[in-house]
This record gives C-alpha cells, structure tokens and sequence, in this order.
C-alpha cells in the first residue's frame, strides 16, 4: 500500500516537473527542432543583428532564437565556472582572449567556413570567428576647424589645429589604437610596432595631454566633437555616419584608421553547441556576411562577401588606404598578454 | 551619567527585554512579521557577501591583496575616493541642514515646496541628473555660453572634467538622503522647547547651540554616515562629471571585472572598501552611539 502512494506521489511529481519545464520551453521554442540562445551588446547594433541574420536564420532553419543582453565578459567567465551556462553564441570584441581561453568551445571548422577568412584582413581564431569589422576613426567638427586635418599628423599638431581632443578613457581594451598612432606619429615603422612601446607612446601622447578630453563612453566621441566641446576624436565611424546623417557639423577621414571586428564565441559548456556554430556559420558565410551593412555602417568581415559600391564606400575594409595612410589592426594577442600592466601605466598617465 | 553608560545601560534593557520575550509560549507576533525579511536580508545580502570575502581571499588567492594595495593607482583612487566622499558628504550638510531647518518649521505651503523641489529631483534618474549637470557645466554648456554671451569671460570657467563638477554632481544626488534624515529628526522636536528656550531670554543663536543642534545630531550624524557610505560606491557620476584623476575605487572595479576579467581582484577591493565602511562607523560609534543613529527612524514618529 505505501509503495503504491509513494509511486502516485512520484508520478504526480514528475507530472509536475514535466508541466513546468514544458511551460518553461512555450516561451522560446516556435514549433521548431531546435533551440539556441544569442546575446549581443544591445542597442540598436543588436537589433539590427536580429533584422539582419537571427530573424531570417530562424525562418530559413527552424531554429528558435532567444536574445539576451548585454555581454559581460565576467558573466560568461562566472557562467562557465558555474557549470550553468545560458549563451550559446555572444557576440565580443577580441579583446576576450581568443588564441586561448578557458571558458570558450573552438570553432568547428567542419561547419564554419574558416577558409574564407585565410588572407582576408581581419584574423578567425581557434575561439572566436569575425561577424563584421567597424573602425576608430579622426572625427572633426567641420565648423570648429577651418581646414579640414588629413592625417593623425594632425591630431598631433595642436599650433596649426588648436582646440581639444576627445580620447578614449573607458574600460581599456586596446585604448581604440591610439597608443598604436601616436607610435607611429613619432616615427616607428607600422610593421615593428609590437611589442608596444608604451612609454614612448605616452611620452608622444604629453605633447598634447593638455589639450585632451577623456570620454569614457563611446557615444561621448561623437558629441563631445560634435558639440564641438573638443574640435578632435578618436570615434567609431559607424555612430559619425549616423551624426552625419542628423546634421551635425562632423566629418572623418580615413586615413589611419584603426580597424577592429566583432567576434562571434561560443561559451564552453554552451547547452546548443550544434546549433550554435550553425548559427555563426549562416552569419559568417559569404552569402550573408554583408545583410547586416544594410541595415548598419559595419562591414562585412567575410572577404568573399561583395557589397553594392554605395554600401562599401562607409566600410572600413573598402577603404582601405595605401603607405603612410594604411589601416592600423591592433595585435589583440599582445593585448590581452599585456592588458594589466598596460592598463595600469595608462592609468597612471591619464589620473 | 555620560552618554556612553546610558548606552550600555539600554543595552542591558534590550537584552532583558528580549529574554523575557524569548520566554513567552508561542511566537512573538513582530519576530513573525520580520523573519521574512531577515530571511531575505541574510540570502540577498549575508550569502553573497561571505561569497566576496571568499572570492577575494581564493580567486586565485590572497595575491589578489598584494595585487591591489601594490597598484600605485588603485591607492591613489583610494583616498580620492575617501577625499571626495568627505567633501560630498560636508557640501551636503552644509546645504543640507538649513533646507532640512526650513522644511521643518516653515508654514504649510512652504514646507509642501520645498519637499516637492527636493523629491522631483530625488526621484529623477541618477543618469539623467548627471547628463543635466553636463549640459550645464561643460565649455559650450549652459552656463559657459551664457557667461561669454554677456562679456564676463573670454575662456570658459574651469567647471567641468574636475573635482568641483564631480562634488557639485555627487552632491546633488546624496543632499536629498541628508535632508531627510535632519528633518525627520528636526519636526520630532517639539518647537515649545525652543520657544520656551527664546522666552526665557536666549539668543537665536544661543537656542540653536543649545537646544535645536544637540537634539538634531542624531539626523545629522545618521544622514553623513549615510551620505558618506554612498558617496564611497559611487562611479557613474564622477565618472562623467569629473576628469581622469577624480577616479574613484568603483572605477578600479569595474575595470577588474570586465575588462581583466579578474572577478578576485574585484572582490579584494570591494572588501578593502567594506573595511573602510567599517571602519567610519566604528569611528563614529565613538563620538556617537549607534543606536541613536539607528534609532532616528522610530524618533521621527
């Protein structure tokens, strides 16, 4: 008799367990055979994702896509630690550590297509495959200026350009590359830059230091030089086109630009791997890689992927100048080797 | 009998009361009414809590302590962090304490203005005030462009990117916290004393001493503990309003969690900063008792 109640009592509540984890899947799963879990930084950069791949992903493969925001870097090192792991794929920059890196799963190059990315200028890595490439840019406020700066010479030159700088001073990364120009406006050759030499560059950076505005947010940039608070910055060109496109008194130039990508990653232990190097496959491939520039002045990262010459005049990859002008790429490997003991040296520079 | 024995004293009352409590059959109807609370306060913030200490002393180890008091940085935002929290929370108290006076004893219809201005902007989001005082500070701000407009000045005045922009800033957000604190404890004072204290002859200023300051202490030491404590924690505000060297220790640990990605090293410096909590109370504990300053809730009544 007590076995009988007892095995009732455990079918009720298994019942039980099954009700809820069924209520728990309505929310995310359409009707499809699989599931994944997407996050991204937020915003408009991420809803934009969702117009450009997760929506048509989801149509095309039957996949259901849940989104979630915004990526921390200690949330997917505290998730993996956790054993309770929610992404499947996040969207960072390669900042994270993408040569080696404990809490993420390797590409499956069986089903990405990693070939695509060999030659091409922005670097796939074991842990991490580029979505699309967006630079740092000399932004200028056209009013402010009477003539138009050229080069990152002038970013320098505070007698013939007067007025003050706008200067990343957020959470470091590889500070937008500007320890980078400022080596190489003091004369070093692009191609020995590593390892950076970080004193000569924030001795080059005091020639200016106190003509410079720190701005800690990237949206900052833009205003900041806009409003014409400083006459100079090292801004994102995808937020100075959309200024532009408001009228405000900005322009850039190519000329040194700092080139960077967003990566996609998948979280060791994600609990939809398959599905998820799925996902970055679609992203990444030659076919869609460029949907997302339509939408969003950031260029395709995929090589093979071709844009209409309207689109590819905003990309940083389609301008790609020659010489003294060349695109500068951080060496993110470097970074993330040196990201303490660089960032503490800035620290100490900038307070 | 010195203030310090009257507390040991109430101590000893409480103690006994609480005996005698726990002697009674069956559950105490305000223990039953406060358990879920105590429940919640013990996991929300006991459990983590232990896991910071925890964290910081094995993630990866105690390095992480010879980490952080190494960094020449991190010492410096230290005790700009304790510099600038000291000078928020006395720009609070003295802009704080005459509104509180004010609110306190004036008529119905100014009482009723002044608590408005003060909860508008109280409950006006932290960021937005920030971006306001932005808006007004900076060199093609509100009052930068009005000033050259009108011929005062040829080079904007130095308000912005600075300590003055980000204590103006910090103040603005924590005076409203000391303001209510004084003034809860200010209307708990009947104004016969001070009227009885007038008419036997004392100065204003006498009376003040006397009567109204004494009998407020208990506010004003509970709203700069207060105002202090939060100006401790403070980042996005000083951040945007104040220059690179107005770096504050949340600063450092934002930094150490998301950009190291080192949640160990994040901890020690919250655990650093915790002490220094501890440490203020214990300080204040000796010039005031504690008691007084957590009793201030039921005095307002």
């Amino acid at each position: 008799m007590m076995v009988k109640k007892l095995s009732v009592a455990m079918t009720a509540l298994l019942l039980c367990l099954g009700l809820v984890a069924c209520g728990g899947d309505d929310d995310s799963a359409a009707g499809g055979e699989g599931k994944l879990t997407f996050a991204g930084w937020g915003g408009t950069t991420q809803e934009n994702i969702d117009k450009a791949w997760l929506q048509p992903y989801a149509k095309e493969s039957g996949v259901a896509v849940t989104q979630d925001s915004p990526v921390d870097y200690g949330k997917v090192k505290q998730m993996v630690d956790a054993k309770n792991v929610i992404w499947d794929v996040f969207e960072a920059g390669s900042d994270f550590g993408l040569d080696e890196n404990d809490s993420l799963t390797p590409m499956d190059c069986d089903i990405v297509a990693c070939g695509d990315f060999d030659g091409g200028p922005i670097p796939l890595y074991k842990y991490g495959v580029p979505m699309f490439t967006f630079s740092v840019v000399l932004t200028y406020n056209t009013d402010a200026l009477t003539q138009a700066p050229t080069s990152w010479a002038d970013f320098f030159d505070t007698k013939k350009f007067p007025g003050k700088r706008a200067v990343y001073n957020g959470v470091p990364g590889a500070l937008q590359g500007l320890l980078d120009t400022a080596l190489i406006q003091d004369g070093v050759d692009p191609a020995d830059l590593y390892p950076l030499d970080v004193d000569r560059a924030l001795k080059k950076l005091d020639s200016i230091k106190d003509d410079i505005v720190f701005y800690s947010d990237f949206g900052q940039c833009t205003q900041l030089v806009g409003s014409g608070e400083a006459v100079m910055g090292n801004c994102y060109q995808g937020r100075d086109l959309t200024a532009m496109d408001e009228g405000q008194p900005i322009d850039f130039i190519w000329s040194g630009q700092v080139i960077y990508a967003d990566y996609l990653m998948v979280p060791k232990g994600a609990p939809n791997q398959d599905e998820a190097m799925k996902l970055i496959a679609y992203i990444t491939s030659a076919e869609h890689n460029g949907d997302f520039a339509k939408l969003q002045a950031y260029g395709p990262a995929n090589p093979k992927t071709e844009l209409s010459p309207d689109l590819a005049a905003k990309m940083p990859t389609s301008n790609v100048m020659p010489g003294a002008d060349a695109p500068v790429i951080v060496d993110d490997k470097w970074w993330n080797d040196n990201l303490e003991s660089v960032t503490q040296k800035w620290n100490a520079w900038a307070s | 009998m010195s203030g310090r024995d009257s507390g040991v004293a109430e101590v000893t009352d409480l103690a006994a009361v609480g005996i005698r409590r726990a002697g009674r059959p069956g559950i105490d109807f305000w223990t039953l009414l406060g358990t879920p609370a105590m429940l919640v306060v013990l996991v929300a913030f006991g459990v983590p809590l232990f896991m910071v200490v925890y964290k910081s002393a094995t993630d990866p180890g105690l390095v992480n302590y010879t980490d952080v008091m190494g960094d020449p940085v991190f010492r410096k935002s230290l005790f700009k962090t304790i510099e600038i929290a000291v000078a928020a929370t006395l720009a609070a108290l003295l802009l704080g304490y005459p509104y509180a006076y004010v609110m306190a004893r004036s008529g119905r219809w100014m009482r009723s203005f002044l608590l408005v201005a003060l909860m508008v902007s109280f409950w006006t989001s932290l960021l937005i005030r920030t971006f306001a005082w932005q808006v007004l500070l900076q060199n093609t701000g509100v009052i930068n462009t009005e000033l050259k407009r009108l011929g005062l000045i040829d080079t904007p005045l130095p308000i912005i990117r600075n300590e003055f922009a980000a204590l103006v800033g910090m103040t603005q957000m924590l005076a409203p916290f000391l303001i209510l604190a004084v003034y809860a404890l200010i209307r708990a004072i009947p104004p016969e004393l001070e009227q009885a204290a007038m008419g036997m002859g004392a100065r204003r200023s006498t009376m003040f001493r006397t009567v109204v300051l004494p009998l407020s202490m208990p506010g004003v030491a509970a709203g700069c503990v207060l105002v202090f404590v939060l100006a401790l924690g403070f980042y996005i505000t000083p951040q945007v309003l104040g220059g690179p060297s107005e770096r504050m220790v949340g600063q450092s640990i934002a930094e150490a969690v998301h950009a190291f990605v080192r949640p160990g090293l994040a901890c020690a410096m919250a655990v650093i900063l915790l002490l220094l909590v501890g440490l203020v109370l214990a300080a204040t504990a000796r010039f005031m008792r504690l008691s007084d300053i957590l009793k201030m809730g039921s005095m307002s009544e």
